[in-house]
């Protein structure tokens, strides 16, 4: 019975592997031989030179500070909303659909309907400098000063929290009802439940939620592109915006040099992460 | 916005050029190597495209067995045709696309990279530096150097010469323009006149300086004003490409905003506005649209007024009638009845730079380099470059085609049957004479960057419109453009 089971699985996960092999692996590896030449026409093997020299590259440098600090700030602000909003909805009585369905919207929405909204709300001309000019206050260049780091960090959050809350909440109903009624009955309070229970049993929910947040860190990248182009201010400026400059300047040695640095980095950590979540699941 | 107004002559060019079918040399095809299809890619359409075809038809015709595909971007312009007091008008509007010029950078940089694009590539809106720097381009010089059939004494070694960049030539341009400052006669004192004419050269702060000294009040030095927001015909843009290579260095890839240069040259541009000599900027689409009407009809008088090289034919035939049919300009120059020759545009290194409507690279991912090669060569011919299809506002490379042209441009615009008459003979030949005593004082040609400018462009108007400060702007420049060069 289980090898018929197993034998199905592979059947199913076939077709997507094959995809994923011939449209993603595959370019990635023929693509890497750029990392080691100079350049991509007529270019001449250099060993690892062109690692040594994107840790020296200062775009580079200032990228993978701004994404790292992004993630920071953004990712434990995406869960520990999504986290108080799945505690919000598994407590309502009324309307709880209705009430996670509100969230899940962004995730429908295609990216340039939303890249038009927020630039609407964020221009220079746009729709809070109007009210702000309303009430006799300067406009404030929202996206190109210190406060686009900050919309970058809600657009992320409003997109994806709903999508963390499904998580969350679906990791809270799997923790059973005894376990609170039990903590009652011994006097334990909602800080205590919170601390005792939830916490502890949410773990392999919560390093989902972590895996999906860091990968979907990285997606933001296309809204932010769109509403600022590939030089925004400095505090948005991403790996993905030195990545993407990198593709339209024809530089495909930084390319390749820089999408495999990424790619180890993210398939060591989520791998560290996976493993973290089977045991806490076991 | 950027309008691009032209006038009726611009029609009748146009009739002319499908009407005139040209006398081909019928060029035996000696190099069996020149066979197979080629491909050319370029953004602009309305530039390109009617002369591309034509030259194909032709290459095709004197090389049997090739097969030209011209490949084109944007959209045409809109033409809009009107009576103004009993004459026929035809106006040409263009709108500047920014997103366009991205789409299309995109397009062939993705082309590229897959080892793949046209065999020739225009030299309109791509990223030269970048091409050069990640070996896109072939080296032109090598092909010059090593075909015989190639005479660079044809073309002006002036132009070829001063495209050289980072040890090679990478494209050849078809034409040239130049810009040259011509001064109200009625406004300059004969002492000041003395030190202007077709053998000097001037940067805008030495025009400025030259003019103050005959300043009054009444009349503005320079008729460009101090900023126009898509950075075409104003101060600031011109000042800021006289000092590019200050802010810019492309071979080290270094990029100097911060060193209080430039919050200098914003602060006197906008210096110059509070104290008249120039008008102020003009901030939005709807200024900017105001602003090119009234180039249409102008009341004001300048001390000095830059134009294209194409004017030089009102300042040697002058005729209201004429200087109607060439009104090329996007800039309000104010009356241009008394004009004079004052001299050429200069930048601060004293280098005298020249513009080109077509230019063309040939792709290393070619699978044809011979073929592209020779489709290069025939675009520089003299058949090509005398065809009446080239632009008329600029100059062709081609010697003989350059002169060739001035004659069929004056007997155009100056007489019905074509045959000039003593004194528009004199005309001509005063013409021919500037343009090449003009020419002459060219000197070089500043590779910049489309997407540095325009990041300078929009960071600049945020100070002339009272957001930022200069010392901001300068900053924000420093950290954007030093982050592009160095990515």
């Amino acid at each position: 019975m289980n090898k018929i089971k197993k034998h199905s699985a592979v059947l199913f996960l076939l077709p997507g592997l094959l995809g994923f092999t011939v449209f993603y692996i595959l370019p990635f590896f023929i693509s890497l031989g750029y990392a080691f030449t100079d350049k991509a026409v007529n270019g001449t093997f250099q060993g690892m030179k062109n690692f040594v020299d994107l840790f020296h590259n200062k775009a580079y440098l200032k990228g993978l500070f701004n994404t790292c600090k992004f993630i920071a700030v953004s990712v434990p602000l995406n869960m520990g909303a999504a986290l108080g909003l799945s505690l919000m909805a598994k407590g309502i009585k009324k309307r709880k659909d209705l009430f996670t369905l509100v969230f899940l919207i962004p995730l429908v929405i295609p990216s340039g309907s939303m890249a038009f909204f927020w630039s609407s709300l964020f221009a220079d001309q746009g729709v809070l400098n109007g009210w702000l000019n309303m009430l006799g206050i300067g406009k404030v260049r929202w996206l190109d000063s210190g406060t686009a780091f900050w919309i970058m960090v809600l657009i992320f959050t409003w997109k994806n929290l709903g999508y963390s809350m499904v998580l969350y909440i679906d990791g809270l109903n799997r923790i059973p009802h005894d376990y609170y009624e039990a903590a009652w009955i011994d006097g334990a309070g909602a800080g205590d439940i919170f601390r005792g229970i939830i916490l502890p049993l949410l773990q392999p929910a919560s390093i989902l939620v972590l895996i999906m947040s860091l990968i979907n860190s990285f997606k933001v990248f296309k809204e932010i592109y769109m509403i600022t182009g590939g030089y925004p201010h400095d505090s948005i400026y991403t790996l993905q915006h030195f990545m993407n400059n990198m593709f339209a300047s024809l530089n495909y040695p930084k390319l390749t040099t820089a999408t495999a640095v990424l790619v180890t980095v993210m398939t060591v950590f989520s791998q560290f992460l996976l493993k973290l979540e089977r045991k806490a699941s076991s | 916005m950027r309008k691009i107004k032209l006038t009726a002559l611009l029609l009748s060019i146009a009739a002319l050029s499908t009407a005139c079918t040209g006398q081909s040399e019928n060029v035996t095809s000696a190099a069996s190597g020149v066979t197979g299809e080629i491909t050319i890619s370029c953004y602009d359409t309305a530039a390109s495209q009617a002369f591309l075809e034509e030259a194909a038809r032709k290459f095709e015709e004197t090389y049997p067995g090739t097969n030209v595909h011209i490949d084109t971007f944007s959209q045409m312009p809109e033409i809009k045709s009107s009576e103004q007091e009993g004459e026929q008008r035809t106006v040409i509007l263009g709108e500047d696309d920014p997103q366009g010029r991205a789409d299309y950078i995109s397009k062939i940089s993705t082309s590229l990279m897959s080892g793949e694009g046209a065999d020739l590539l225009a030299m309109d809106v791509l990223p030269i530096d970048k091409y050069v720097q990640s070996g896109q381009l072939e080296n032109l010089k090598e092909y010059m150097d090593g075909d015989s059939s190639f005479q660079k004494s044809d073309y002006r070694g002036n132009i070829i010469n001063g495209l050289e960049f980072q040890n090679g030539i990478w494209f050849l341009p078809l034409d040239y323009s130049f810009n040259y400052y011509a001064y109200d006669s009625t406004l300059m004192a004969d002492q000041t006149t003395s030190e202007l004419g077709v053998n000097h050269a001037f940067t805008s702060n030495q025009l400025i300086e030259l003019g103050k000294t005959a300043f009054n009040g009444e009349n503005r030095i320079l008729s460009a004003p101090a900023y126009i927001s898509d950075g075409n015909g104003d101060l600031f843009s011109r000042m800021f490409r006289e000092k590019y290579k200050e802010f810019v260095d492309f071979e080290n890839q270094t990029a100097n905003f911060k060193d209080g240069i430039f919050e200098e040259l914003l602060k006197t541009i906008s210096d110059m506005a509070d104290q008249g000599y120039i008008a102020k900027g003009l901030r939005n689409t709807t200024d900017t649209g105001e602003y090119r009407e009234s180039a249409e009809n102008p009341t004001d008088r300048y001390l000095f007024k830059t134009k294209n090289n194409f004017s030089l034919v009102k300042e040697t035939y002058p005729d209201p009638d004429l200087a109607l049919m060439v009104s090329t300009s996007m800039v309000d120059n104010g009356i241009e009845t008394d004009d004079e020759i004052g001299g050429m545009w200069s930048d601060e290194g004293n280098r005298v730079p020249f513009t080109y409507e077509q230019a063309y690279g040939i792709n290393s991912n070619s699978k044809n380099k011979e073929t592209a090669w020779a489709f290069l060569k025939f675009l520089l011919s003299y058949e090509i470059q005398s065809s009446p299809s080239m632009s008329l506002l600029s100059l062709p490379v081609h010697n003989k085609a350059r002169m060739a042209k001035a004659e069929s441009l004056y007997g155009m615009l100056l007489t019905e049957s074509g045959e000039l008459d003593e004194a528009q003979r004199q005309a001509l030949n005063a013409y021919t004479d500037a343009v090449e005593v003009m020419s002459d004082q060219i000197n070089g040609y500043t590779v910049r960057d489309t997407t540095i400018e325009d990041m300078v462009i929009k960071e600049a108007g945020y100070f002339f419109d009272g957001s930022k400060t200069a010392d901001q702007v300068a900053q924000v420049l420093q950290n954007k453009v030093e982050l592009y060069l160095n990515e």
